[in-house]
């Protein structure tokens, strides 16, 4: 039972943050490879004001999606002349910068010892943590919906799919993006605090490359620009290791293997059918 | 009544090359003004330098008797241009009524608002600006299953349908068959007739002579002439350097 | 005096490893135009191969020079199933991109359920006293990778500037079109430009596990350490991708004497960062910009 609950608990968590990503990737065409950057400064936002300095729940975690989205905001500035992979490198090689001060600012963030998270007593117990996330998640995923399906959304399409043309209708290209890329961070932000509550413990590996992976594979088998299909496919990509749980393997080949299914998976779509299960837009 | 675009002294160098030198002319209202010249005359930094998507280095552009050359793209484009480009652009996965809604608003960046807003039925403005083109076609057909021709027409009623003072069109003709050729160019007398204000690039001599007011002849950066279409016939200055005899 | 050339030392140590990981690297940069980023897994097979052949007693230079050859084999085989087949699809940069990180991990993965996570230590050469110059010390060993690494990058060069072959691959990297027009058989270029990438980054693991314990992650940093001398050189040109691993290299030694040595890799992060945003050409399209473009 605790095992299941743990499970989908998770899989509400990663749901919201491929959802987000989506709205950077999918649906304004952002090439975003630093959105675990914003997981962590999240994660690491929460442990530190909640556990270290005692501030109340809720305030943590606002700041905890604020200081993800100025991040952002930096970010989208500082890359604003670059595109397609060069964006790509740009966005992955902040994601390294973001990990590495996270690593070395050992007085503040623990360093590679990492640091222990309390929870607050409410969500202490399984259950009303579950029901925390399950509650986040609808909020958010409400959210999300009904921003790609307003104007506001056939703007950010219009800016992935031809930015001059979007610019010779007035459309102000890059406010949009910062809107976009901004809303994406925050929400990764606050789901980056509640992630440190799950786990009760942050350390900088569990925000390297592997959960860029995750998540990638994530939202390019649910298919870009489909909120639905991030969903059907957070169930899917998050399922599919548990097979390996049953197998009666040691931790040591489980963790590795989990690593490779992934791989196989995101390069398996990206070969055979790289639209995903209700994708509406195909990656350049 | 002053012209409503007036170009003076416009000029823009890349690395060695001066692409533009000294540029002066002027559009009057409701007139179709066309710029023609050899390739590599000036004819597209011209464009780009109207639209603001280049910066100029010397000169000026009053839009109704207002500089307008400390504009950023977007916000011109937004206040009083309509452009179209020579290669076709389209929102590759946006339906038709996206396309148009997208022409038509003005008010939608704001998040919260568009948030909260009711989906509105502006289907009627979308089938007069379609009616304007002649494009009758299912509304919720996505942007990458359009033809050549149709994407041509689709970019065209955006641009009317924008909020404008002055009608940019790149090159509306290049690479249309005969049928649909005869057909803007019946659109754009229409547009004139109607009060509309244009200023065309057009590689196509007799398309421009048929059709323009004004005619301006660029060449290697420089207003070699300006006229009306018999006088630039009669000109044989122009023919030489556009048509290279 | 003698604590500066100490650093520089070991920056020329590090930035002749580096050097290598981006020389193949940039290699297949340059004749592919994507950003290869499973190259330093790759490395990280050359090394551990390296180790396997070691245990079987074989001479070094024969075990160092299978691990490549094998290495270069086996990406070669991963070409072919992965960016073969995009190629074939016209797939864009940005999937090729995802593909390589996917293909990265993939490898680091199997290298850790067949080596383990724990550091696999190759004791090629008996621990031998450092010897003294100008008050640095320096191991033979890191002499040999010095020369070696300087030897590999001499061989490259002659086999890119005089050989029919290297000639081939500079037209291709030139002009991808223009190259199948003109009769060069591309396709087989651009597999051979692969393979020989791999071997010598394979070669480039060798010389990491003469010099510290491997660890299968360890492509991970290798990779981005060698995409951002690469960047810092210029990306575009082979010789400058090698000269910005160097240069990486002393700057990483030496900004050790000002702050403490786990800001290394901040300070190659964000380097590569800044070169990314205000020179993606790196320092080779900051000098030669004008004569290249205009």
């Amino acid at each position: 039972m605790y095992y299941v609950l743990s499970l989908l608990t998770q899989i509400g968590i990663y749901a919201v943050i491929a959802l987000s990503f989506n709205l950077a990737l999918g649906f304004t065409g952002i090439i975003n490879l630093s959105h675990i950057s914003f997981l962590a400064l999240g994660a690491y936002t929460t442990a530190i004001l909640y556990t270290q300095f005692g501030m109340s729940f809720g305030v943590v975690m606002v700041l905890s999606g604020l200081l993800s989205g100025c991040v952002a905001l930096f970010l989208i500035y500082a890359c604003r002349k670059l595109r397609g992979d060069y964006l790509a490198l740009g966005t992955l090689s902040f994601h390294f910068v973001i990990y590495s001060f996270i690593r070395n600012l050992e007085t503040i963030t623990g360093g590679t010892r990492g640091l222990i998270v309390d929870r607050p007593a409410f969500i202490n117990d399984g259950i009303n943590f579950f029901i925390m996330v399950v509650g986040l998640a609808v909020v958010f995923t409400f959210i999300l919906a009904r921003i790609v399906r307003s104007p506001f959304g056939t703007l950010l399409g219009a800016v992935r799919d031809d930015e001059k043309l979007a610019r010779a209708l007035g459309k102000d290209s890059q406010l949009l993006k910062v809107k976009a890329i901004v809303i994406s961070a925050f929400i990764t932000g606050v789901m980056g605090g509640v992630l440190a509550f799950f786990l009760r413990y942050v350390h900088p590996d569990f925000f390297f490359l592997y959960e860029l992976v995750t998540i990638l594979t994530i939202v390019i088998i649910g298919g870009l620009a489909s909120l639905r299909g991030t969903l059907i496919a957070t169930f899917i990509v998050l399922l599919i290791p548990e097979i390996l749980r049953f197998v009666a393997l040691p931790s040591s080949i489980i963790g590795p293997s989990r690593q490779i299914l992934y791989s196989i998976i995101l390069l398996l779509i990206l070969l055979i059918h790289s639209r995903g299960i209700l994708g509406k837009v195909d990656l350049h | 009544m002053a012209p409503i675009l007036q170009v003076a002294k416009l000029a823009k160098r890349f690395g060695g090359n001066q692409a533009l030198a000294q540029v002066s002319f002027s559009a009057e209202k409701s007139e179709i003004t066309a710029i023609i010249g050899p390739n590599g005359s000036g004819k597209s930094t011209l464009f780009n330098l109207l639209a603001s998507t280049l910066v100029k280095d010397s000169g000026t552009i009053l839009i109704d008797a207002k500089t307008v050359t400390d504009k950023s793209d977007h916000i011109l484009a937004k206040e009083m241009l309509s452009r179209t480009f020579q290669d076709t652009r389209i929102f590759t996965y946006l339906t038709i009524r996206q396309h148009m809604e997208l022409a038509l608003s003005t008010k939608d960046q704001s998040l919260i608002k568009s948030f909260f807003a009711r989906q509105e039925n502006n289907d009627d403005a979308i089938n007069n600006a379609l009616n304007w083109v002649g494009l009758e076609h299912d509304l919720n057909e996505m942007g990458a299953n359009l033809s050549y021709g149709q994407t041509k027409l689709l970019t065209l009623a955006m641009a009317i349908a924008k909020n404008h003072k002055i009608l940019l069109l790149d090159e509306p003709v290049a690479g249309v068959n005969p049928k649909l050729r005869k057909k803007i160019a019946k659109i754009l007398q229409k547009l004139r007739s109607a009060g509309e204000t244009i200023l065309l690039i057009e590689h196509d001599m007799d398309f421009v002579l048929s059709l323009a007011d004004k005619i301006i002849v660029l060449d290697l950066g420089k207003v070699i002439m300006e006229g009306t279409p018999k006088q630039i016939l009669a000109s044989k200055n122009v023919l030489k350097a556009y048509l290279g005899r | 005096m003698e604590y500066y050339i100490q650093f520089m030392i070991n920056g020329l140590i590090t930035g002749s490893i580096y050097a290598v990981v981006a020389a193949g690297f940039s290699l297949i940069y340059n004749t592919h135009k994507f950003v290869h980023f499973a190259h330093g897994a790759v490395v990280m097979v050359g090394g551990y191969l390296f180790h396997t052949f070691f245990l079987l007693e074989w001479n070094i230079i024969v075990a160092a020079l299978m691990a490549a050859m094998v290495t270069g084999g086996l990406a070669l085989g991963l070409y072919q199933l992965t960016y073969a087949v995009f190629y074939k699809k016209r797939a864009g940069n940005v999937i090729l991109l995802m593909a390589s990180i996917a293909l990265l991990l993939l490898i680091n993965n199997v290298l850790q359920l067949f080596y383990g996570a724990q550091a696999t230590v190759v004791k090629a050469f008996p621990v031998t006293e450092g010897l003294e110059f100008w008050g640095a010390i320096i191991t033979p060993v890191q002499i040999i990778i010095i020369a070696v690494s300087l030897i590999l990058l001499g061989l490259l060069y002659i086999l890119m500037t005089y050989t029919q072959l290297g000639k081939m691959m500079r037209a291709v990297a030139d002009n991808d079109e223009l190259s199948l027009i003109i009769g060069i058989p591309r396709d087989n270029v651009k597999r051979f430009s692969f393979f020989i990438g791999s071997f010598i980054g394979a070669l480039g693991g060798v010389l990491v596990s003469l010099q510290e314990a491997l660890v299968p992650s360890r492509g991970t940093y290798l990779i981005i350490k060698g995409f951002t001398g690469a960047v810092i050189g210029g990306i575009e040109s082979v010789p400058a991708s090698i000269i910005g691993s160097y240069l990486l290299g002393f700057i990483e030694n030496i900004s050790i004497i000002y702050l403490p040595s786990d800001y290394k890799i901040t300070i190659s992060f964000g380097l590569l960062f800044l070169f990314l945003i205000f020179s993606p050409g790196g320092l080779y399209a900051l000098f030669f910009k004008d004569r290249v473009s205009k």
